[in-house]
């Protein structure tokens, strides 16, 4: 005996199970991507400030570097010049000392010509007393 | 089963349909959104890295001439030092030889 398939109904259990199959996916589904998009979200907006920090600091180094360099330009012929000018002070100082001790020995050869030879003094005052 | 009960679950079946493209089309939307965030967030952590980078880079250049430029000042700052001391021994040294010029002429 041949038994009558419900087709209908079998199609109706089977379209509600496809359709609770899809919601289970699709609850479970949605939310995780809810939760990703959101931490996605966020993490953009933390890359993006610190995207524009690093901006922000890139062009103020960028502007402070020529006008550093400047400064530095500016500078190195005042050094030079400094170094160039104590170099020229040392040489005058030189050169004055050699002089003071040029004196200085001439005073002294003066001064040991004026003074008597401190023997022949002796010599008389030995002479003087016999 | 009766034509009405069938007709019925043809209309709950259609709703459910119905369901199922609207929400598998709103999940499709938002994976795509998904998907733009994050290439916008691959392109934004890319550029502040190599930002980063190059500040890095224009950063210790920055350094290299302060340090120079530091080096120098103190430079300038030592040879006025410097030269002052070295012009006060100068007047000094004069004001010796003058003296000495002076002592040794009426000895002459």
């Amino acid at each position: 005996m041949k038994k009558n398939i419900p087709v209908f109904t079998v199609c109706c259990v089977i379209c509600l199970f496809v359709f609770a199959a899809f919601m289970a996916w699709y609850t479970v589904s949605s939310a995780s991507l809810r939760a990703k998009t959101a931490e996605t979200t966020q993490l953009l907006e933390t890359s993006r400030g610190r995207e524009e920090r690093q901006w922000s600091e890139y062009n103020q180094a960028q502007e402070a570097l020529p006008l550093t360099q400047k400064e530095l330009d500016e500078k190195k012929p005042l050094a030079d010049e400094a170094e160039a000018r104590v170099a020229a002070l040392k040489e005058k100082r030189n050169e004055l000392r050699k002089e003071k001790q040029a004196l200085e020995e001439a005073a002294a050869k003066g001064t040991a010509e004026e003074q008597p030879d401190p023997a022949s003094e002796a010599g008389k005052e030995a002479g003087s007393h016999e | 089963m009766s034509k009405t009960v069938k007709i019925m679950l043809c209309a709950v079946m259609l709703i459910a349909f119905t369901l199922m493209v609207l929400f598998g089309g709103e999940y499709l939307d938002a994976s795509r959104k998904y998907k733009v965030l994050k290439n916008d967030l691959a392109d934004s952590t890319a550029i502040w890295k190599h930002v980063n980078e190059s500040k890095l880079v224009v950063q210790k250049e920055l350094k290299e001439v302060r340090s120079e430029l530091r080096e120098v000042e103190l430079t300038i700052s030592e040879s006025e030092e410097r030269a002052a001391e070295l012009e006060a021994e100068i007047s000094q040294l004069e004001k010796d030889i003058e003296a000495l010029k002076s002592a040794n002429s009426p000895a002459k």
